[in-house]
C-alpha cells in the first residue's frame, strides 16, 4: 500500500489504494495510538517513534493515481519499478524502435499474457521492420488503447494487458495481449441436462458473455459493466435485453452491486450475499447457473444475467419460487412429457419437504389414518426401535446428510464407496441392529430421491435443510404441527422477494397468464407473451405460430 | 433484548404445549376384534383380539376375554393385562354374540364407539350364530391373523352380495330409521368360520331372522343397493310341472329398481326390477337365440317366486330391512305419520308387487 522506495532523494509515498482503504488504515492508526500509549508504559518511547514516522508517511503520501505519465522513458520505468516493487514477476523489456531509434519499453505481468501475441505481433514488428513512426505503429493487434495515467497503466498489467511505452511521449498504449492460464469449454458439470448445451461457462467473463452472446445476437442484449472489490477489482458485468427488461429492475440491480463494499469477491455465490433481498431466509433469491442456453432463456424472458469475471456460474435475477423448478430440458422434450416431469419435480418437493414429517406424525400421533395391513408391518419394524420416531428419523436423515457431504467431498474413485458403506451399513446392519425401523429407511430413501429430483442445486439444499424444522413440528403437534410448518413456509414465500420482484408469482400474486409455465409447461406456442412476474415489459414474445394444418 | 427474550420465551411456550397427547404405534394394544357376549349368568363379557408385534413372542395375537359392565370399563381390564393400550381407533370388527343380540336394548353397549370421537366408525359389526369365544379364540392355521382373516371375509364377501357390510356408522343409521330395520352380517363356527349371510333385526334392533346368501342379493335389489355383483344361479321351471331341474348361472351387470308407493286402506308398493344378465354357466340345452323370450320368463317366474317368498318371510317378522317405510314416508307421508312408531306392523300389512324384467345380455362365448 505504501511503497518507499527509501533512497531519501525525492521522498515519494504512493498509496495505489482506494479511499476506503486509506480511511481504514487512518482508523487503524488511531487504535494504535491509543494502544501505543499503553505500550510506551511497557516498553519505553522506542516503539512510539515508529508510529511518529509512520504518521508523518500518511500525512506525506501522494496520491498518484491520477498523475500523468512523463515524457522521459526512464523516469517512467523508474516509477513502473516502484509501482511493482512487490512484483518480481513485471517484465520491463527495453528495445529501440527499428525505424526511429527511440527507445521504447513493453511493460508486461508474463503469466497474464499471451506470449506469442507479444513476441509475434508487438515485438516483432516493432524491432525489425521499417516504419514511419509518426504515422501508426505496425502492431497487428486488434484492441490498441492510449493511456496516459499511472492508474491506467497499473490496471492495465494487472489486467493481463501489456502497456507500450515510448521515450518522449507521455501517453503509452494499451496492447490486448490477454492470455491467461484458462479451462476448455466442457459440459457443465453441476447442471446436467439431456437436449440442452455442451458448453458451460468458464472462468473467464469475457468467453462467459460471448457463449451468451452467440444466443442473442441482437443490438438490445446490453452489456453494463462494473467493477466489485476494492482488491479483487473483479469485473462485473450485467447482461439484458434493453427493450424487455424492467429498468426499476436494473437501477435496484445497480444501485445493490455497486454499494458493495468489500476486498474481493470470489465466487458468485458471495456476490449474491450482497446483493438478495432477504439474507436470513433459506430460500435462495437468485438463481446461479453455469449453462449459456439457461441464461440466454432468461435473458429472453426479461431477465437480468449477471457475469462475474473468474466465475464459472453466472446469477440470474430477478427470480421466483417456480422457476427453480424449471430446466432447460422442460423445452427441448414434448411439452406433454415436460409438463409431467415438471409435476413430478413439484411432488418431489412435497415429498423431501413432508415425508419424513408426516412419518415422525402419523407414528406418534395419528396412527389411525395408515391403513391396517401397513399399520401391522410398521408397528412390526418399530417395536423393536428403542428411539422416539422423532430421534430416529433425524438420526437417519442426518446420516443421509452426511453421506451426501462425504460422496460429494471425496475424490471421486473413493466417493464411490461412501456409496456401498452407506449402502450396506446404514441400510442392512441399522435395521437388524434396531437402530431404526425398515420403514424409516424408505422414507430416508425417498425423501433423498425427491429432494435430489428438483433441478436447481440451491433449492434442493434449503428444502433439505427445512425438512428438520418440519420434522420436529411434527413430533411436536402431530398434523397440526406440518400445517403449521407449511403455512409458516407458504407465508414467508408469499412476503419474499427477488430484486423487488415478488418470489410468489404466479401463484402469489396470482397472474394467470404465467401459469402457462409454472406447474405445466404449456406448448411453447402458447406462451404468447414474455412472464409478467419478472416486471418486464411484457412485449411479444411470438406471433400466431400455431395455425391448424 | 427484552422483544428477544420474550419472543425466546413464547417460543418456548409454544413448544412445551406440545407431546402431551403422544402415543407412538408401538405402544398401542389395537384391539382389532371387539367381542360382546352374554356369558351362563347373562353376564356381559368382552372378547377382544389385538395383534403383537415383538419377535420374541410365539403368537403373534393376544386374545383376552373380561366380564365387565360396559365396553369402556372392559377396556381398563384389558390394559390390566395386556402389553400397551388398548385402543379402539382401529377396531375392524364387533362381534355380537347371538345371545346378546336376542336381548333387549344391547345396543346401548355400543355407545362409546358413536360418543368417543377416538374411536373408528368403519368398524363392520357382525353377528355370531353361537358363542363369541369360539370365534375369538379360534386360531387357524392356514389363515393369517384372525382380525385380518374376518375382515378380508366380510369385504370380499360383500363384493357379491354374500352378506351385507353394515359398518358401525351404517348400523346407528338403519338402528334410528323408522322406516327400516337393521341388517347385518352373521357367522357362525362350527369346525371352521363360515360366513352364512346376514342376519336381520327388528326394530328394537334384536335379533329376528337370518337369511342366506341367496336371499341376501334379493335384499340387496330390494334396498336399491345394487352394487357389486350378483351372480345368481337359479333352477328355472322351463316347462310346468316338469320335475327335471334346469340349471342355469348369470351375472347381472346391470340392475335397476324403482319403488312407487300409493295407500289404499294400506300400503301398496310397486318394486319394479329391471335386469340385463349375462349367462355364465348352463347345464342343459337350450337354444337362447331362438327362444330368448322363453329364457327370460321363465328366469323372471323363478326370481319374482324369490322375491315373494322373502318378502312373506320378512312380512310375518314383521321387519323391513329394505327400507320400504322410507318411501312411504316420502311418497305418503300423512298415513306415515299415523303408523311411523308401529311401521313393522303397517308393513307387514302391507302390499308388495315385485316385477322382474329379465334381458340376456349375454350367452357366453360358446352357443
Amino acid at each position: 500500500m505504501f511503497l518507499n522506495d527509501g533512497s531519501g532523494e525525492g521522498l515519494e509515498y504512493f498509496s495505489l489504494d482506494h479511499a476506503y482503504y486509506k480511511h481504514n488504515l487512518m482508523q487503524m492508526q488511531k487504535g494504535k495510538e491509543s494502544m501505543s500509549y499503553f505500550l510506551k508504559f511497557l516498553r519505553g518511547k522506542r516503539s512510539s517513534r515508529f508510529h511518529q514516522t509512520s504518521n508523518n508517511a500518511n500525512l506525506q503520501k501522494k496520491n498518484m493515481e491520477d498523475d500523468v505519465l512523463d515524457s522521459d522513458l526512464s523516469h517512467n520505468t523508474e516509477n513502473l519499478q516502484l509501482l511493482f516493487s512487490q512484483a518480481p514477476d513485471l517484465v520491463i523489456r527495453r528495445f529501440p524502435i527499428a525505424a526511429s531509434k527511440t527507445e521504447a519499453a513493453l511493460v508486461y505481468l508474463p503469466g497474464l499474457t499471451d506470449k506469442d501475441a507479444i513476441q509475434d505481433y508487438v515485438l516483432k514488428p516493432l524491432m525489425h521492420s521499417s516504419f514511419d513512426p509518426n504515422k501508426e505503429l505496425p502492431i497487428t493487434i486488434g484492441k490498441i488503447e492510449m493511456v496516459n495515467t499511472w492508474g491506467q497503466i497499473e490496471n492495465a498489467i494487472l489486467g493481463g494487458d501489456s502497456v507500450l511505452l515510448l521515450n518522449g511521449q507521455i501517453t503509452g498504449y494499451q496492447l490486448d495481449t490477454k492470455g491467461w492460464p484458462q479451462r476448455q469449454l466442457i459440459n457443465p458439470q453441476n447442471e446436467i441436462s439431456l437436449k440442452g448445451a455442451n458448453q458451460g461457462f468458464v472462468e473467464t467473463g469475457s468467453q462467459n458473455i460471448a457463449l451468451i452472446r452467440r444466443y442473442i445476437p441482437h443490438q438490445e442484449l446490453i452489456l453494463k459493466e462494473m467493477t466489485v472489490g476494492i482488491r479483487g477489482k473483479t469485473k462485473v458485468s450485467l447482461l439484458y435485453l434493453g427493450d424487455v427488461a424492467s429498468e426499476d429492475v436494473l437501477r435496484e440491480l445497480e444501485i445493490r452491486i455497486q454499494n458493495i463494499t468489500v476486498d474481493a469477491i470470489i465466487n458468485t455465490g458471495e456476490l449474491i450475499e450482497f446483493i438478495e433481498d432477504n439474507p436470513y431466509s433459506p430460500f435462495p433469491q437468485i438463481m446461479l447457473t453455469e449453462r449459456p442456453d439457461t441464461a440466454a432463456t432468461q435473458i429472453l424472458q426479461g431477465r437480468f444475467v449477471i457475469i462475474m469475471d473468474r466465475s464459472p456460474s453466472v446469477l440470474i435475477a430477478p427470480t421466483n419460487f417456480i422457476s427453480f423448478f424449471q430446466s432447460v430440458d422442460d423445452y427441448g422434450s414434448r411439452w406433454l412429457v415436460s409438463s409431467f416431469i415438471r409435476v413430478m419435480r413439484f411432488f418431489a418437493f412435497m415429498m423431501a419437504l413432508f415425508l419424513p414429517a408426516t412419518y415422525v406424525a402419523f407414528i406418534s400421533y395419528n396412527f389411525e389414518v395408515i391403513p391396517m395391513e401397513l399399520l401391522l408391518t410398521i408397528a412390526e419394524s418399530r417395536i423393536q426401535v428403542p428411539f422416539p420416531p422423532v430421534l430416529e428419523a433425524v438420526i437417519m436423515e442426518m446420516i443421509l446428510e452426511l453421506m451426501r457431504e462425504a460422496a460429494l467431498r471425496l475424490p471421486t474413485p473413493i466417493g464411490q464407496t461412501i456409496g456401498i458403506v452407506g449402502g450396506i451399513i446404514i441400510g442392512q446392519a441399522a435395521v437388524q441392529v434396531g437402530i431404526v425401523s425398515n420403514i424409516m429407511i424408505i422414507v430416508v430413501a425417498v425423501t433423498a430421491i425427491a429432494s435430489y429430483n428438483i433441478p436447481n442445486y440451491d433449492m434442493s439444499s434449503s428444502i433439505r435443510l427445512l425438512r428438520f424444522p418440519m420434522m420436529l413440528s411434527a413430533a411436536m403437534f402431530g398434523v397440526v404441527g406440518i400445517v403449521v410448518g407449511w403455512m409458516t413456509i407458504v407465508g414467508h414465500l408469499v412476503s419474499l422477494e427477488s430484486l423487488g420482484t415478488p418470489y410468489g408469482t404466479p401463484l402469489a400474486p396470482f397472474r394467470f397468464a404465467d401459469m402457462k409455465d409454472a406447474f405445466l409447461r404449456f406448448p411453447l406456442w402458447a406462451m404468447k407473451s414474455r412472464p409478467k412476474g419478472t416486471g418486464a415489459i411484457p412485449t411479444i414474445r411470438q406471433g400466431r405460430n400455431r395455425t391448424k394444418r | 433484548m427484552k422483544r428477544k427474550i420474550l419472543l425466546c420465551l413464547s417460543l418456548l411456550a409454544m413448544m412445551m404445549t406440545g407431546c402431551v397427547d403422544q402415543i407412538n404405534v408401538e405402544d398401542v394394544t389395537l384391539s382389532l376384534i371387539l367381542g360382546l357376549d352374554l356369558d351362563e349368568d347373562d353376564h356381559l363379557v368382552v372378547y377382544m383380539s389385538s395383534p403383537v408385534f415383538n419377535k420374541e413372542a410365539k403368537v403373534k395375537e393376544e386374545k383376552v376375554e373380561v366380564k365387565a359392565v360396559t365396553i369402556r370399563d372392559s377396556r381398563e381390564l384389558f390394559d390390566m393385562t395386556v402389553m400397551a393400550l388398548t385402543s379402539g381407533s382401529k377396531t375392524q370388527l364387533i362381534l355380537v354374540g347371538k345371545k346378546l343380540l336376542k336381548r333387549k336394548n344391547w345396543i346401548d353397549y355400543i355407545d362409546p364407539f358413536f360418543r368417543d370421537p377416538k374411536n373408528t366408525v368403519t368398524t363392520r359389526v357382525v353377528a355370531i350364530d353361537g358363542p363369541v369365544s369360539d370365534v375369538i379364540f379360534f386360531r387357524p392355521k392356514d389363515k393369517p391373523r384372525l382380525p385380518l382373516y374376518l375382515t378380508n371375509l366380510v369385504e370380499t364377501d360383500y363384493r357379491r352380495n354374500i352378506t351385507v357390510k353394515t359398518t358401525i356408522q351404517e348400523f346407528r343409521k338403519q338402528t334410528m330409521e323408522k322406516g327400516m330395520t337393521a341388517s347385518i352380517t352373521e357367522m357362525k363356527k362350527d369346525h371352521k368360520i363360515m360366513l352364512t349371510g346376514t342376519a336381520l333385526l327388528d326394530e328394537q334392533s334384536r335379533y329376528k331372522l337370518s337369511i342366506k346368501p341367496h336371499e341376501n342379493k334379493l335384499l340387496r335389489i330390494l334396498q336399491h343397493k345394487t352394487k357389486g355383483d350378483f351372480p345368481f344361479t337359479i333352477s328355472v321351471p322351463l316347462e310346468s310341472n316338469g320335475r327335471d331341474k334346469y340349471w342355469i348361472s348369470f351375472s347381472t351387470p346391470n340392475v335397476k329398481v324403482k319403488t312407487k308407493v300409493r295407500y289404499d286402506g294400506h300400503f301398496i308398493f310397486d318394486t319394479d326390477v329391471k335386469m340385463r344378465i349375462a349367462i355364465t354357466e348352463r347345464l342343459f340345452p337350450f337354444n337362447v337365440r331362438k327362444d330368448t323370450a322363453k329364457l327370460q320368463k321363465s328366469i323372471e317366474t323363478k326370481l319374482q317366486a324369490d322375491f315373494e317368498r322373502l318378502i312373506k318371510k320378512t312380512q310375518t317378522a314383521t321387519i323391513d330391512p329394505f327400507g320400504y317405510g322410507i318411501y312411504a314416508r316420502a311418497y305418503t307421508y300423512p298415513e306415515w305419520k299415523k303408523v311411523q312408531n308401529q311401521w313393522g306392523k303397517a308393513f307387514s300389512k302391507a302390499d308388495l308387487n315385485v316385477k322382474v324384467h329379465v334381458t340376456i345380455g349375454g350367452m357366453g362365448t360358446i352357443k
